[in-house]
């Protein structure tokens, strides 16, 4: 049975979030770009914050088959893990698009789980990496695993499983080649570390011009 | 550069069997091991300190300086694949063989931050896999790519994951083009594509290759026949689908189809109309061997004979024949295969619903078959009998009607002369019993006369039912209407008047006077039934003579005859009618009214007789039947008909009856009981005489009245129009018939007596009557 | 009167961050700022800015988008499109539309170079 969870950010924080987190996969596109040969869009619409029941229930309802899910681990200030997940069609899908399509199919299948890694890797490092250095902060962050099997796997398989695991939950959209690829962010956090995140977060806020009011403010 | 080593872990570094480079935050190369001095080339007194930029220009990659920056300033460790780079260095083996390798980017912990870099070399592994599928796919590969038939693969989503050197050639695409491209979107008919698509997505095969036409790049279209499997890779699931061109086929097949097309319609076209007739008709139709096994039969004779297809082929026409018409059908078998020719018959069929079906066949034998067509005439047959029997009941029953009419009548005349007979008796048993032994003879011959009249009618009867036998008699036609004179006025009821015009000197004529009275009550009959409102009836005699012209229009000897003829004012004939008076059965009568039998019977009895009938009538005025018959010259029979009634009347002080009757002989019966009883009798003929008694002086207390009188006031009249005059009056009505409509409802102080009835009947009834008061 | 700026981007965080830089390079000058493309045309309609930044990334009418629009309708107005995502193709784009292209996250360096460039076009009036 899921709880609420009883930590949460605010409105302004999450927003704040999720303009680093746009930040760092527009950094990951451009970076995927370079590989791919040809334009590279990537999309966070929105960023929410729910226990991890919740989260590998949100995928399971979207999702009816079998995923495969990119994961890496970070440790410092905060700490947790985070994973690039993607239903298991898409993915060979994504990786051929990111090949070129010129490689016969065996070796895409054959490579399919390196380029995946990759890709994963260069998507969630945009992200850490761009949260790490808005946060002023470095973590540690590890190279990237493969895992599959079905949301509740996928979660279950991240080590962190403490009641108050928070996740941050993104819907990723790519664009490449002309082919629209959904997938999904999770980074799961103790609580711990979403403390530590929420007060680097209104730093960061502050730093970026809290007191300054605008004279014509948006809603 | 002197490095110090407690741990002697830095020997570690160079004996590694990968790259190993150390930067430091600005990007600097710090440290260069062995092994890639040996794979680049380079050695580290000279790259330390510089960038990777400076050390492979030319080969600058983006990922790499990201993922370095990445790990200095944020900590994050990177991947760099082979899958995705090429060569991320420029890296060869010690026989100069390029190295596949992979790289990895981490940060390294200290004071100060620095990056490792670590290239691995996964060359053999790649090698080994590529060899390894190649192997196994060798001859996959061999087959695939040498193909005439295009051979695709393709994802679950349908997009094609591969295409073989034949499949560029097909689509007009290349490789890189087809990849990825929803092979759907290549087929014109998606119907077709879709329900095999599905077909292979659920597991199942493809019974038979499908269909298909292929859209190319240049816009043209190409037959293709696709047949298609699935299969798994891992968790995977491809299909791979051979389209084979089918161009040349689809040409020969189109020409093929026109020119049978062609053919086909002109031949269709007749075998249809055919088929048409032989399926459609209600005529049965049949093709069987001369010795009647049924080759082929048409749906008609299927139902009639209730027989399914399987049955029906294999039966014989005398299957359905009744065991009684075997032998006919034996028979016309026998002479169809003798003479080979055409022949129509009747036979009956048993058909499916059980009963017996009349057909009536038209066969040929021609080529050693029988060819038959049959209509069913079952109904038709049926009808005729029917309307045989229908006329033979009709006559039956006209025959029926004509002995009810003429016994009605008959009854009614013998009612009033038994009344005629017993009442005379009674009153000479009276006078006798009084010892009045006058007068006594008046009675006897009353009731004489009434017996003889009688016994006339019962001649007239058994004439009647030996009609063919005639006995001729000289007669005088005159005498016997005179005679008949009641009857006929019986016959004609009060609302027709009755006129006579007889030749005087009237010529006998050799006649059978029973008959002859038969033929003046039947034409006085049709008379009265031509004036169903009343009228006129005139009876006439006359002596003619017909010369040789006039007798040979007659039809009749020429030289002198007698005329009767009977005429009456009803709505005449037209001629038509006229023409057919005489004919037996016709009649003009509505259904149940009439016989029809009563002038071709008199036309009968004429032309035996000599003689001739004629009919003349005009429309609006009336018709007359003349019977002209041969003069006899000798002497007529006479009989004595003479009636001589009287009337009495006698005042006395007491009760007064008025007795109305047209019949003499129950006015003076009546008249006698009631003087007997005391009272006065007044007698009337018919109405308007009664009224003029009523309207007299005298008193009247009872009227005792027939109810059908003569002169136009019936009975129930009189007595109307009596109790107008003398509101006491009683009133006995007296009647042979149950005439109640006549009578209609009885007004307290009417009774009536129903003949025939007596005496003391009557006697009782008036008494009571009268002493009502 | 004040040149004005308009902000478009759809995290407040965001706006806050170029708010910020802006006052503290053109103090004097009036800051307007909108969530969406929507209400940034409105915006535009209504109150004339002189300079306009755009956030690429955003719901409904990317920045690209809008930034074509407003070249058509207000072609004189000098346009920055902001993104993190540095790709040929986008940085082409934006210039087809008219626009700068500045990198996120914005430096303030980079903005400085813009407005100075942007007040030099703007300079007659």
């Amino acid at each position: 049975m899921s709880k609420e969870l009883v930590f949460t950010l605010d409105e302004l924080e999450l927003d704040a979030l999720t303009e680093l987190v746009n930040v760092g996969v527009s950094r990951a596109a451009s970076s995927l770009r370079t590989m791919v040969g040809s334009e590279v869009l990537l999309a966070v619409p929105r960023v929410e914050m729910m226990t991890y029941e919740r989260a590998a229930k949100l995928i399971g309802e979207r999702e009816s088959g079998e995923l495969v899910a990119v994961h890496q681990s970070f440790n410092g200030e905060i700490s947790g893990g985070a994973m690039l997940i993607f239903p298991e069609i898409n993915s060979l899908e994504l990786v051929r698009a990111i090949t070129g399509g010129g490689l016969p199919l065996e070796d895409i299948i054959a490579l399919e789980q390196e380029a995946l890694a990759e890709t994963g890797n260069i998507i969630l490092n945009g992200c850490l990496a761009t949260i790490a250095n808005m946060l002023e902060r470095t973590l540690n962050i590890s190279l990237p695993e493969i895992i599959h099997g079905s949301g509740s796997e996928i979660f279950a398989r991240s080590q962190l499983l403490e009641a108050d695991t928070a996740v941050l939950f993104l819907y990723i959209n790519f664009s490449v080649r002309d082919r629209d690829i959904h997938g999904y962010i999770a980074m799961l956090m103790d609580l711990p570390s979403l403390t530590a995140l929420k007060a680097l977060i209104g730093r960061m806020i502050e730093r970026a011009g809290g007191e300054s009011t605008p004279d014509h403010a948006a809603r | 550069m002197q490095r110090a080593d407690p741990s002697g872990l830095e020997g570690i570094f160079d004996a590694v069997d990968m790259g190993l480079v150390v930067l430091d935050a600005q990007m600097l190369v710090l440290e260069w091991n062995d092994w890639m001095e040996t794979a680049t080339g380079r050695r580290r007194a000279e790259l330390r300190g510089r960038r990777l930029e400076e050390i492979f220009p030319g080969e600058s990659n983006a990922r790499l300086a990201t993922a370095i920056n990445d790990a200095l300033s944020a900590g994050t460790s990177s991947i760099l694949t082979h899958s995705l780079h090429k060569a991320v260095f420029p890296l060869r083996s010690r026989n100069g063989r390029k190295l596949i390798h992979n790289v990895a980017v981490r940060p390294l912990p200290g004071p100060l931050p620095r990056c490792l870099v670590q290239i691995s070399d996964v060359t053999v592994a790649v090698e080994r896999d590529r060899m390894l599928r190649k192997r196994q796919n060798a001859r996959y590969d061999a087959v695939v790519d040498s193909a005439p038939d295009a051979i695709l693969t393709l994802d679950t989503k349908a997009a094609i994951v591969l295409a073989n050197p034949a499949a560029t050639e097909e689509f007009g695409y290349s490789a890189a083009e087809l990849s990825g491209l929803v092979a759907a979107d290549l087929f014109d008919d998606q119907p077709a594509w879709n329900e095999a698509w599905r077909t292979l997505l659920s597991g199942r095969r493809l019974t038979r290759p499908v269909e298909l036409v292929a859209r190319t790049q240049d816009g043209g279209a190409s037959f293709v026949e696709m047949s298609a499997a699935t299969w798994r890779s891992d968790t995977r699931v491809f299909v791979t689908a051979i389209l084979r061109d089918v161009n040349e086929r689809h040409r020969a097949e189109q020409a093929l189809r026109q020119l049978n097309l062609t053919l086909e319609k002109s031949v269709a076209e007749r075998t249809a109309d055919r088929d048409r007739m032989w399926r459609l008709s209600s005529d049965v139709m049949l093709v069987a061997r001369l010795d009647g096994a049924i080759n082929a039969s048409n749906p008609a004779w299927r139902a009639l004979v209730g027989q399914c297809d399987a049955v029906a082929e294999q039966g014989g026409l005398g299957d359905s024949v009744p065991p009684e018409e075997q032998s006919k059908l034996g028979a016309i078998l026998a002479e169809l295969r003798a003479t080979r020719g055409h022949s129509q018959f009747e036979l009956q069929h048993r058909a499916d619903d059980g009963s017996l079906r009349r057909i009536s066949w038209s066969a040929v034998a021609a080529d050693d078959l029988l060819q038959a067509v049959g209509r069913d005439v079952t109904a038709e047959r049926e009808a005729e009998q029917a309307l045989q029997a229908a006329e033979e009941a009709l006559r039956q029953s006209q025959k029926m009607e004509a002995i009810g009419q003429l016994t009605g009548g008959i009854a009614h005349d013998f009612n009033n002369l038994l009344t005629g007979i017993s009442g005379s008796l009674e009153l000479l048993e009276t006078r006798i019993g009084q010892q009045r032994y006058g007068g006594l003879d008046r009675y006897i011959g009353a009731a004489k006369r009434s017996a003889s009249r009688a016994a006339a009618l019962t001649h007239r009867l058994l004439a009647f039912s030996r009609r063919q036998t005639l006995d001729p008699k000289p007669t005088d036609m005159n005498r016997l209407i005179r005679d008949m004179d009641e009857l006929v006025r019986r016959t004609m009821g009060p609302t027709i008047e009755i006129a006579t015009r007889l030749e005087p000197a009237l010529g006998s004529t050799l006649v059978d006077s029973n008959q002859l009275e038969n033929a003046l009550l039947n034409l006085c009959i049709n008379a009265r039934d031509a004036m169903p409102e009343g009228g006129r009836l005139t009876i006439e005699t006359r002596n003619i003579l017909l010369d040789a012209a006039k007798a040979r229009e007659q039809d009749v000897p020429a030289g002198e005859y007698v005329s009767l003829s009977v005429q009456d004012t009803g709505s005449g004939m037209p001629e038509d009618v006229i023409e057919r008076a005489f004919d037996p059965f016709y009649t003009t009568k509505p259904l149940g009214e009439g016989t029809g039998l009563g002038l071709s019977m008199v036309y009968g009895f004429v032309r035996q007789s000599g003689g001739q009938a004629r009919i003349f009538s005009q429309i609006g005025k009336g018709s007359s039947v003349q019977l002209l018959l041969p003069r006899h010259f000798g002497e007529a029979e006479m009989s004595d008909h003479s009636t001589d009634l009287g009337e009495f009347q006698r005042a006395r002080n007491s009760e007064t009856v008025l007795i109305v009757d047209d019949e003499p002989a129950i006015r003076m019966l009546i008249g006698e009981v009631l003087e007997e009883l005391g009272y006065l009798v007044l007698e009337a003929q018919d109405g308007a005489s009664g009224l003029k008694h009523l309207q007299g002086k005298g008193r009247v207390d009872l009227l005792v009245s027939d109810v059908g009188l003569p002169g136009g006031i019936n009975g129930r009249q009189l007595a109307d129009a009596a109790l107008a005059l003398w509101p006491e009056l009683k009133v006995l009505f007296i009647t042979g018939y149950a005439e109640s409509s006549v009578v209609g409802h009885l007004r307290p102080g009417m009774h009536v007596l129903t003949k025939p009835f007596t005496i003391e009947a009557l006697a009782a009834r008036i008494q009571g009557i009268l002493g009502e008061h | 009167m004040a040149t004005k700026v308009l902000i478009v981007d759809d995290s407040k965080l965001a706006r806050m961050s170029v708010a910020k830089h802006l006052s503290a390079l053109r103090p004097g000058w009036t800051r307007l700022e909108a969530a969406n493309a929507e209400e940034a045309l409105s915006l535009a309609n209504r109150e004339f800015p002189d300079i306009i930044l755009l956030d690429f990334n955003m719901p409904g009418q990317s920045g690209l988008e809008l930034a074509a629009q407003l070249h058509e309708t207000h072609p004189l107005i000098p346009v920055a499109i902001v993104s993190a995502n540095i790709q040929v193709e986008i940085v082409e784009r934006a210039g087809q539309a008219g626009a700068t292209f500045l990198a996120k996250p914005l430096r303030e360096a980079a903005l400085a170079a813009f407005l100075d460039a942007a007040e030099a076009r703007l300079a007659p009036r």
